[in-house]
């Protein structure tokens, strides 16, 4: 019975997803050069900021522009308790998680009524106004410096490593399985129409704070893990240049289908890493490429015509599509 | 029985009356016809009925039940379903996700058994507005008659009590026309309410039971299709003149 | 009294900053991210001119420097429109993402060639003015009459000439307008040029006070934010108020608080007007359905 379910789970899932995500496991498995580890690991923490933004803003289509504010905000929230209160990386950054979980609440409430540009807006001015506050309240954020000194998941990078990769294939799996559903089916109703969603007797207000809870949620979980993994945190994931990394990397993946979010972050991170060749000249190229992919393929790679037209290509990409 | 009552709806936009104190009752199983002529505010009433404009003042009673402050989704619940005069169908999804909204609403989920019957539902309605064979094309490639038989049909999907029609005749062709006034004629023999905004009065005359003509947010007159449009103050309102009638077939 | 005079030099400054983004939201829709990039380079092309290309010394050659600036941003605004923006216009995600990634792009570009410690830019008028017994900068007491020149010429133009009518109307009246006859693309890139210049303009004035860093695009971008939103998101006028409304109310925490809290006026400012009073206090309501 269980073992049915499982396989149901994986059904319809994309195989170009699952074939990444079993790689990257087995690459923790195998390999000993632990500076891989470590990059593919911040791979798939990206991965995971991608695919809760995505989830609120791929479905319902509500610009998010200030996605910082959960993963900065649940990373300094794990990352001071476990400096002050020493609590354990496991509790904290559930903690950090729950928190930004209920500002998604408390946001997506207040932000309801706004609708396109406006919500962008003020989610981007909340982010600003907690960067702003980790430099007011410099004694105990640390100011520009962030804080460091954090413990780490496991004294082993390998365990780490093996632990974030399966918290990303959760979170992914959870997505798909989430927008598949019919909370995923009324989002996209939603962003037809949102009158006519209300029409079919559907508490639309309700589905959105619970995506935006839900965004938070996991979203906040991604940022504590970068904060015990790294061992520090600072400014720098509260800034609107991380908000604007994870909008890239998810758009050129291709907004709504949390595949391209996942596959895009990881490639796009590890091209990122390896410009690292031209140090000097690394953020620049890379910004550079971004904006060339975004204006080549403003819907996303897997949301290229393309695609959509080979069932073939979309069936390894995307998975089944499911009906009825 | 009285099923949908309005009592003295008022509703001001910016200073300008749209509704001043509308009443109208329609009883269950009735095909009520509201005309009127263009910015009379009948979809202002619509939209105070179902929730999505709050009235100033008045009320509106669903058997018996006040839906004063009750939200669209609330009233949509309560068996109060609508279409709407521009078509807003769900675009890009395919015919049957769209049908499939509306089975993750409170009323569907009560009132049908288990998921084979809310699937067994999609089919039975698409069938009753001739979209069976639409149900796996795309919304998008659909034309504005099948739009307008989508929207309908979304509305049916959740077991409405009374169902609002607003234009549901406009910019289809006699044909078109034809198959929803039957459409709209069998679910009524089935036991359903209808009330039904629309300008084509000739085709709504030969629909509805009773018709309510509004002008400057009021009713100005009430009746059997024959009543209403020897009524003079209705042709006064419709033509700016009295002494001439208004044709029906 | 100082707060008075302060108060009145940023509003000044910010006024000239936010009509533009307005001009530009309100004709295209476009939220234009990229805005305070246009500020930005405009600081930094005076500085490249000035120091760089004719390595003059006297105020001549600064004034040069500054048209030259200013001309090469304008410039600049219309190739970002026209290659990046103008496919995908209607889409506002496209568009706030694309004007975003390229203020960041922009930034990383300065930041490479000319580093993040600031590179300087003299004054026009060198020294420092006692009104009422406030010392003022005579830098800072050049924004007055910047805005009291731009502005009215800014209202001239969308009045009195043919062009300006076409993009006044397309702001009122889009469909309305292009039925009419008016080039609503080319409004549309008339539009962003200038708003773009008014931009580098007001980048101009401030380059002497204040360092040309590559972070400088991000505060005028919040304040453009801040009193687009306060004015009403669709009007000139409301812009211009809310402007100094604005320049006001930071002074006065700078003064009451201090300087970092004033950073956030703006920010909790958005915050809350959209979310009490999403149409702007000075705004009226329907701008927000459209």
């Amino acid at each position: 019975m269980m073992k049915r379910q499982v396989l149901v789970l994986f059904r319809n899932e994309s195989p170009a997803a699952l074939s990444i995500l079993a790689a990257g496991f087995l690459f923790g498995l195998m390999s000993d050069n632990y500076f891989y580890i470590e990059v593919m690991m911040l791979a798939a923490i990206y991965a995971i900021f991608t695919m809760s933004w995505d989830i609120l803003t791929g479905y319902t289509h509500e610009l998010n522009f200030g996605f910082a504010l959960f993963v900065g905000g649940a990373g300094y929230i794990s990352g001071l308790a476990n400096l002050h209160l020493g609590l354990p990386p496991y509790l904290t950054i559930t903690i950090g998680a729950l928190v930004t979980g209920l500002v998604g609440i408390l946001i997506g409430y207040l932000t309801l009524r706004l609708k396109g540009p406006y919500f962008a807006m003020v989610t981007m001015a909340v982010a600003a106004i907690l960067y702003k506050t980790s430099y007011l309240l410099h004694q105990y954020t640390g100011g520009e410096e962030g804080i460091s000194g954090l413990g780490n998941l496991t004294p082993d990078p390998r365990y780490d490593f093996l632990i974030v990769w399966g918290i990303t294939t959760i979170v992914y799996l959870l997505l798909r399985g989430y927008a598949g559903s019919r909370h995923g089916h009324i989002l996209k109703a939603i962003r037809a129409d949102e009158n006519v969603a209300q029409c079919c007797g559907i508490n639309t207000a309700y589905h959105k704070i619970e995506t935006f809870a839900l965004s938070g949620f996991l979203g906040g979980i991604g940022g504590g893990l970068f904060a015990h993994t790294q061992m520090q945190i600072g400014p720098t994931m509260l800034s609107g240049y991380i908000s604007v990394i994870i909008v890239l990397l998810a758009i050129i993946g291709g907004m709504g289908t949390i595949v391209g979010p996942l596959i895009g972050a990881i490639s796009l991170h590890l091209l990122n890493d390896y410009l690292r060749v031209v140090e000097g000249y690394r953020i620049v190229i890379y910004s550079g490429i971004l904006i060339l992919l975004v204006y080549l393929a403003p819907h996303g790679i897997f949301n290229l015509q393309i695609l959509k037209k080979s069932k073939t290509l979309s069936f390894l990409l995307l998975g089944r599509r499911r009906t009825g | 029985m009285i099923q949908l009552q309005a009592i003295e709806m008022k509703k001001r936009f910016d200073g300008l009356l749209a509704l001043s104190g509308l009443s109208f009752e329609v009883h269950s199983a009735e095909i009520l016809g509201i005309i009127g002529p263009n910015g009379a505010g009948k979809t202002t009433a619509f939209n105070c009925l179902t929730g999505f404009t709050r009235l100033d003042g008045g009320s509106v009673l669903l058997d018996g039940q006040n839906l004063g402050r009750k939200k669209p989704y609330q009233i949509v619940n309560l068996g109060l379903s609508r279409t709407w005069q521009l078509v807003r169908p769900f675009f890009g999804m395919k015919v049957i996700e769209a049908l499939q909204i509306p089975t993750f609403c409170r009323r569907v989920k009560n009132n049908s058994f288990d998921q084979t019957e809310v699937q067994e539902r999609i089919y039975k309605v698409a069938g009753q507005l001739s979209l069976a064979d639409k149900l796996q094309d795309t919304v998008d490639n659909l034309n504005q008659g099948q739009l307008r038989l989508l929207d309908i049909a979304r509305a049916l999907m959740v077991y409405p009590k009374v169902l609002l029609l607003d234009e549901p005749f406009s910019g289809l062709s006699h044909f078109e026309i034809n198959k929803i006034s039957a459409t709209v004629k069998n679910l009524n023999q089935d036991g359903l309410t209808v009330v039904i905004i629309e300008h084509r009065l000739r085709e709504l005359m030969k629909l509805v039971q009773k018709v309510v003509v509004v002008n400057f947010g009021q009713k100005i007159a009430e009746g059997t299709p024959q009543e209403v449009v020897q009524n003079p103050e209705v042709t006064k309102a419709y033509l700016g003149k009295e002494g001439e009638k208004i044709e029906i077939p | 009294m100082e707060i008075i005079i302060l108060g009145a030099t940023r509003g000044a400054l910010y006024s000239v900053i936010a009509v533009g983004f307005v001009l530009v939201f309100s004709v295209g829709g476009i939220l234009n991210l990229a805005h305070g990039t246009y500020y930005m380079l405009g600081a930094y092309m005076t500085y490249i001119f000035y120091s760089l290309v004719f390595q003059g010394s006297s105020t001549a050659w600064l004034l040069l420097s500054i048209i030259c600036a200013i001309g090469v941003v304008a410039l600049f605004s219309c190739l970002v429109y026209s290659i990046l923006l103008r496919k995908h216009v209607e889409s506002l995600t496209y568009v706030m993402v694309m004007t975003l990634a390229l203020a960041l792009f922009v930034s990383e570009i300065m930041a490479l060639l000319f580093g993040v410690s600031g590179s300087s830019v003299p004054s026009l008028i060198e020294g420092s003015a006692s009104i009422l017994s406030v010392k003022v900068l005579n830098q800072q007491l050049l924004l007055l009459p910047m805005a009291l020149v731009i502005l009215p010429s800014l209202w001239f133009f969308l009045k009195k000439t043919r062009m300006g009518q076409g993009i006044d109307a397309v702001a009122q009246q889009r469909d309305g307008a292009i039925l009419m006859g008016v080039n609503a693309d080319r409004a549309l890139i008339v539009t962003y040029g200038l708003s773009a210049s008014m931009a580098a303009t007001a980048g101009v004035m401030v380059a002497p006070i204040s360092s040309v860093v590559p972070e400088m695009w991000l505060f005028p971008l919040i304040k453009a934010f801040a009193i687009a939103i306060l004015g009403g998101m669709g009007s000139i006028l409301g812009a211009v108020i809310a402007s100094f409304l604005l320049g006001y109310a930071e002074v006065f925490t700078c003064f009451m608080f201090s300087e970092h809290l004033s950073e956030m006026v703006a920010l909790v400012l958005i915050v809350l007007v959209l979310v009490f009073r999403p149409s702007g206090i000075l705004g009226k309501k329907d701008r927000m359905n459209r």
